[in-house]
C-alpha cells in the first residue's frame, strides 16, 4: 500500500483481537476485531447503549476485556497510560483547579522537565486554541458545559499524547464552537510533526464521523459486535462546503445512515419502523 | 462587611437579631420585675456586663492560657486526622485493619478519659491537650475517611489517566475531593475541643476559661460565673465562625 500524505501509516498502533466485555452479568461488548493503524483517524458510531463508551474505556485501560486481549503499540493495556489521552463524555476537569491549572497539571505530568511558568504559558497556549483565551482563570463552576468541554480537549490535546480517545467530545457545543474545534482536531492531527496521531473518536453525528475519519467502524446493538467498517476515501483536507456537494459524501451518508437507522430501530426492539412511526 | 463573613456569622436573617434582642429583653424583665431566684443567682443583664467588662483582663488571659492547650491540641488532631483519614479512605487494607477498633474506640465518651489523663500523665496541660486531642481527631479522622473513600469514580479515573503517583493523588484528588466532608469533621471536632477543655479545666487547672467560670462557682459570685459562660459562648462562636467562614473560602467552587 502506498502511504501518501493523506493514508495513514502501515503499522498498527491500537489492537483488539476478540474482545468480549461484561459488567457482571450484562455482557455489553462481544467478539471485537479491530485493528488502527498508527496516525489513522476512527469513528465509533452506535445507537446510544451500544457499547460505545466502553470500548474506548478498554482502549485506554480503565477496563479490562473479560476475555481477548488489547494491545497498544503491541503491549499489552493493563492501565490507562499518558501515552493515551481520554476525553470523558461528562466534562472531567477537577472543579478544584481553575481551567489553566487543570492544563498544567496534565502538563506537568506530560512534561516534567519544564518549568512551572513554562507549564503555565503552554497551559494558556492550548486554552487559547480551544478559544477560552478570556476564561483561564475560570473555575469549571464559572463556565458553561461546552467551555468546559472545551477544556478538557485543550488539556487532552496539551498532554501531547500520539493517541486521542475521544467520547463525543462535541457533543455540548454550538454548530459554530462544533466546527472550528473540528477543525482544530483536525489541523493538530495532521500537523504533529513527527507522527500523526491515532485517534479513536466517538460520535452521534453522521456527518461528523464522515468529514473527519479515515473509517468509520460502527456497533451493533447490545452485546454489540462491529456490524460495519466503512472507508472513507474522499480527498483531505476536507471542505465542508465542497464536500457536502459531493455525490460520494452524499452516498457514504446515506449508507451509513440507513445502516444506523436499522440498527436504532433494531436495539430499540422494532418499537419503532424505518419511517419512524411508533406502533 | 464582606459578604462571606456575614454569611459566616449567619447575620443576614433579620429573624436571628430580632429573637435574640427578643431573649435579652425577657431577661431584662425576669431578672428586674420577678425574684424567684436570688438576685444573686440570676442577675441582671447590666450586672453581667458589668462583670464581663471588669472580668476582661482575667478573662483574656484565661482565653490565652486556655489557647495554649487548646491550639496545640486541636492543630495536631487535624492534621493527624486528615494524614490517616485520607490513608485509611484510599487503602482498603488498612480501612479494614482500622475499622472495628475505630468504630469502637470513636464510640468513648471522650471526658470519661479525662481523670485517667490526668493520673497518667504529668501535668495539667499535657493532659489536657491530650484529651482534646483524642475528641478532636476522631470526627475529623472518620470524616476524612469517609471522604476519601467516595471519592467520585469520574476524578479517580481522571487521575488515572493522568498516571499521577500515590501522593500527587491523595495531595490534589482525594484531598480536595474530600474536604466538605473533612470540613464537617472540623466543625464537630472545634465544638468537642471547647467542651474537653472547659470539663478538664474544671478538673484541675490553675487558669483558664473553664477554672475562671468553676472558681466563680466556688465563691458563689454568679454574676461573674454567668459572664464568663457567655464569654466562652463568644468565643466558641467567634471560632466556629470563623471556621464557616474558612470553609465558605477554600470550597468555593462547591457553590456553597
Ligand atoms: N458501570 C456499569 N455497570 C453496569 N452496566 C454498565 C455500566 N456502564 C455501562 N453499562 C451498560 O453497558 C452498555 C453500554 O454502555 P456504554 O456506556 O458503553 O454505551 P454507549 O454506546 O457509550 O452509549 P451512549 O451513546 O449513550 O453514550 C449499556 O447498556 C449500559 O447500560
Ligand atoms: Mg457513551
Amino acid at each position: 500500500m502506498i502511504s501518501d500524505e493523506t493514508n495513514p501509516g502501515s503499522e498498527t498502533r491500537i489492537s483488539l483481537e476478540n474482545v468480549s466485555f461484561s459488567y457482571g452479568e450484562k455482557s455489553v461488548l462481544r467478539n471485537i476485531n479491530l485493528h488502527i493503524k498508527n496516525g489513522e483517524f476512527v469513528s465509533l458510531l452506535g445507537a446510544s447503549g451500544s457499547g460505545k463508551t466502553t470500548l474506548l474505556r478498554i482502549i485506554a485501560g480503565l477496563e479490562n476485556p473479560s476475555s481477548g486481549t488489547a494491545t497498544d503499540a503491541g503491549h499489552a493495556i493493563t492501565a490507562p497510560s499518558l501515552q493515551r489521552s481520554f476525553v470523558f463524555q461528562n466534562y472531567s476537569l477537577f472543579p478544584w483547579l481553575s481551567l489553566r491549572e487543570n492544563i498544567a497539571l496534565a502538563i506537568k505530568k506530560a512534561h516534567p522537565e519544564l518549568k512551572r511558568a513554562r507549564r503555565l504559558v503552554l497551559a494558556r497556549r492550548h486554552l487559547e486554541l480551544v478559544g477560552l483565551a478570556d476564561s483561564v482563570k475560570k473555575y469549571p463552576f464559572e463556565l458553561s458545559g461546552g467551555m468546559q468541554q472545551r477544556g478538557a480537549i485543550a488539556r487532552a490535546l496539551a498532554l501531547g499524547a500520539p493517541v486521542l480517545l475521544m467520547d463525543e467530545p462535541f457533543g455540548a457545543l454550538d454548530p459554530v464552537n462544533r466546527s472550528r474545534l473540528q477543525d482544530l482536531l483536525l489541523s493538530v492531527w495532521r500537523n504533529t510533526e513527527n507522527q500523526r496521531k491515532t485517534v479513536v473518536f466517538v460520535t452521534h453525528d453522521v456527518d461528523e464521523a464522515i468529514l473527519l475519519s479515515d473509517r468509520v467502524v460502527m456497533l451493533g446493538s447490545s452485546p454489540a459486535g462491529i456490524i460495519d467498517e466503512i472507508q472513507i476515501d474522499l480527498p483531505r483536507p476536507r471542505s465542508r462546503r465542497i464536500l457536502t456537494e459531493s455525490n460520494e459524501f452524499r452516498h457514504l451518508r446515506e449508507h451509513v445512515q440507513n445502516r444506523f437507522r436499522t440498527e436504532v430501530s433494531r436495539a430499540l426492539g422494532g418499537i419503532v419502523t424505518g419511517d419512524g412511526d411508533a406502533i | 462587611m464582606n459578604k462571606k463573613i456575614v454569611y459566616a456569622f449567619s447575620l443576614r436573617k433579620k429573624e436571628g437579631i430580632f429573637f435574640l434582642l427578643a431573649l435579652l429583653g425577657i431577661w431584662t424583665l425576669v431578672s428586674t420585675r420577678f425574684s424567684f431566684a436570688a438576685d444573686y443567682l440570676f442577675p441582671t443583664p447590666k450586672a453581667v456586663a458589668v462583670s464581663l467588662w471588669e472580668n476582661l483582663p482575667e478573662l483574656l488571659e484565661g482565653t490565652l492560657s486556655s489557647f495554649l492547650i487548646l491550639v496545640p491540641a486541636f492543630f495536631s488532631a487535624i492534621l493527624v486526622g486528615i494524614v490517616l483519614g485520607i490513608i485509611a479512605g484510599t487503602t482498603p487494607w488498612v480501612n479494614r485493619l482500622l475499622g472495628p477498633f475505630s468504630r469502637f474506640a470513636a464510640q468513648i465518651p471522650t471526658t470519661i478519659y479525662i481523670p485517667y489523663a490526668i493520673a497518667l500523665l504529668p501535668g495539667f496541660e499535657s493532659a489536657a491537650g491530650f484529651v482534646i486531642f483524642i475528641g478532636a481527631f476522631w470526627p475529623i479522622f472518620l470524616n476524612t475517611t469517609t471522604g476519601a473513600s467516595n471519592v467520585p469514580a469520574h476524578f479517580r479515573e481522571n487521575a488515572r489517566t493522568l498516571e499521577l503517583n500515590w501522593f500527587e493523588y491523595r495531595a490534589k484528588i482525594v484531598l480536595p475531593s474530600a474536604l466538605p466532608h473533612i470540613f464537617s469533621g472540623l466543625g464537630i471536632s472545634l465544638v468537642f475541643s471547647f467542651i474537653l477543655l472547659t470539663v478538664a479545666e474544671l478538673f484541675g487547672a490553675s487558669s483558664g476559661l473553664g477554672r475562671f467560670v468553676q472558681l466563680s462557682a466556688d465563691y458563689a459570685e454568679y454574676t461573674r460565673m454567668v459572664a464568663g459562660i457567655l464569654y466562652v459562648g463568644v468565643v466558641v462562636f467567634l471560632c466556629s465562625a470563623f471556621l464557616d467562614f474558612l470553609k465558605h473560602r477554600i470550597l468555593f467552587w462547591k457553590k456553597l
